[in-house]
């Protein structure tokens, strides 16, 4: 973790709102993707994203500065996200399908289907499996920063990534987007 | 090599995190081996595929909502050491505004829409008696959806979120409520001022509205979106009240539209 981000936290304990804040600046686009992608629903990740800083904010002052701040919070949103999914009844009237904000030109149909496509895959993996994915691919975390947010060993990180890989080419290859 | 073993490898290269001697073992049998050379083909494209998603940018409003909830929470948790300034200067900026004059043909209309959102009635087990919230609905600053304000009530085994926002017309109020425990909203309005026009949830759920007063019931975890319809330009009050048979809390949300929210 950066010194300043360290510094942050620590000004953040002692009730610095400004210091939150810009905790707040900092994560919340990678905290909105994070649950966007395991949600795959944007009201659904705007509310997660506010009950987990939220959750941050009155659990603060019991973490330690010293160990990374991104896999705590990650942690949070990936708990959060999980009793989100479990709690969804399959007739759900307010579950939307995930839309794109962008206005839909030319060239954004590509880019949309691409994302659209590559959802309704991960939607299909189990949430193990979808986690590691949106981990690794999405926020670009490394095998280490994926073992701290998960409290898994990196052995099981690496395992799961693999494992979670095989069944996303077999969901992809199903649906006509890569071939043998 | 076995397949598990080349595919893992193939996996460790792709993934950035194979030694160049496990590099230069992958490419050498890559030369040799057409059938892996596809399986490499078909796993690079699903990193790639991957790797084309973007990130998205959270909606605008959401820092604001994040920072309202932070107040929201410090008043009914407190933070730890201290609340922070900037929520008791967020507080001061909401004002009460003076509400409308009667309007007896809107409460017609109120009545009528009562009526039909009875016919939405669903059962549910019984409430508990509890515990009070109230929030303001007022006009909101410009804008495609405008936050007017968030709260959060938390009893023993059971948590209770309330937003209310504005995009154009109508009104909305949404609630959350988590609990262990059978809750019931009650949510009180001027049926002068304001009617109900649609109210969502997000699960079977129990719906009782006269004019003035919608009651709500959720078993569990239960999220309702109720759509509200206001006349004239002026702020309406609305005030929630939550029965939890845990316990109960109360707030009261105050808001003019023409104090923005930071």
């Amino acid at each position: 973790m950066a010194a300043n981000e360290r510094a942050l936290i620590r000004s953040a304990q002692r009730g610095d709102a400004k210091a939150f804040e810009a905790i707040v600046a900092r994560y919340e686009r990678v905290l909105f993707n994070l649950a966007l992608r395991m949600v795959n629903d944007r009201e659904d990740a705007r509310d997660l994203t506010q009950t987990v800083f939220v959750k941050a904010y009155q659990r603060l002052p019991a973490f330690d500065p010293d160990r990374p701040f991104f896999s705590w919070v990650y942690r949070i949103m990936i708990n959060e996200s999980l009793n989100l999914l479990s709690r969804r009844r399959p007739m759900e009237p307010l579950a939307e399908q995930m839309e794109s904000v962008e206005p839909s030109p030319e060239e954004c149909f590509e880019r949309a289907r691409v994302v659209d496509t590559v959802q309704g895959a991960i939607m299909e993996l189990s949430e193990p499996y979808r986690e590691v994915i949106v981990l690794r691919h999405f926020l670009n975390l490394s095998h280490r920063e994926m073992s701290d947010a998960l409290r898994v060993p990196e052995k099981t990180v690496k395992s799961r990534l693999y494992s979670a890989r095989q069944r996303l080419v077999t969901v992809l290859r199903r649906r006509g987007v890569v071939h043998a | 090599m076995n397949s598990e073993t080349l595919e893992r490898l193939m996996n460790d290269v792709l993934d950035g995190v194979a030694t160049p001697e496990e590099r230069a073992l992958l490419e050498r049998h890559l030369e040799t081996d057409p059938a892996a050379r596809a399986r490499h083909r078909e796993l690079q494209g699903v990193f790639e595929l991957l790797a084309r998603v973007p990130m998205e940018d959270p909606p605008p409003e959401l820092r604001t909502e994040v920072s309202l909830a932070l107040a929201a929470s410090s008043r009914t948790h407190g933070p730890a050491r201290r609340a922070p300034a900037w929520t008791e200067s967020m507080r001061a900026a909401f004002v009460r505004r003076p509400g409308l004059g009667a309007a007896s043909a809107f409460a017609a209309g109120a009545l009528a829409v009562a009526i039909a959102v009875l016919a939405l009635t669903r059962s549910l087990g019984p409430a508990a008696p509890g515990l009070p919230v109230s929030g303001t609905m007022a006009r909101p600053a410009p804008g495609p959806e405008s936050l007017l304000d968030t709260r959060e009530a938390r009893v023993e085994g059971a948590t209770f979120t309330i937003t209310t926002r504005r995009g154009g017309d109508p009104w909305t109020v949404e609630l959350a409520v988590r609990a262990a425990a059978p809750t019931e909203i009650e949510l009180e309005f001027d049926p002068e001022r304001l009617a109900v026009e649609d109210v969502h949830w997000s699960a079977p759920a129990e719906v009782h509205a006269t004019p003035g007063r919608v009651r709500l019931g959720a078993g569990a975890d239960v999220r309702y979106r109720l759509a509200f319809r206001a006349r004239g330009e002026p702020s309406a009050d609305l005030s929630a009240t939550l029965r939890s048979g845990k316990g109960s809390a109360k707030e009261v949300l105050r808001m003019t539209p023409g104090n923005s929210i930071p």
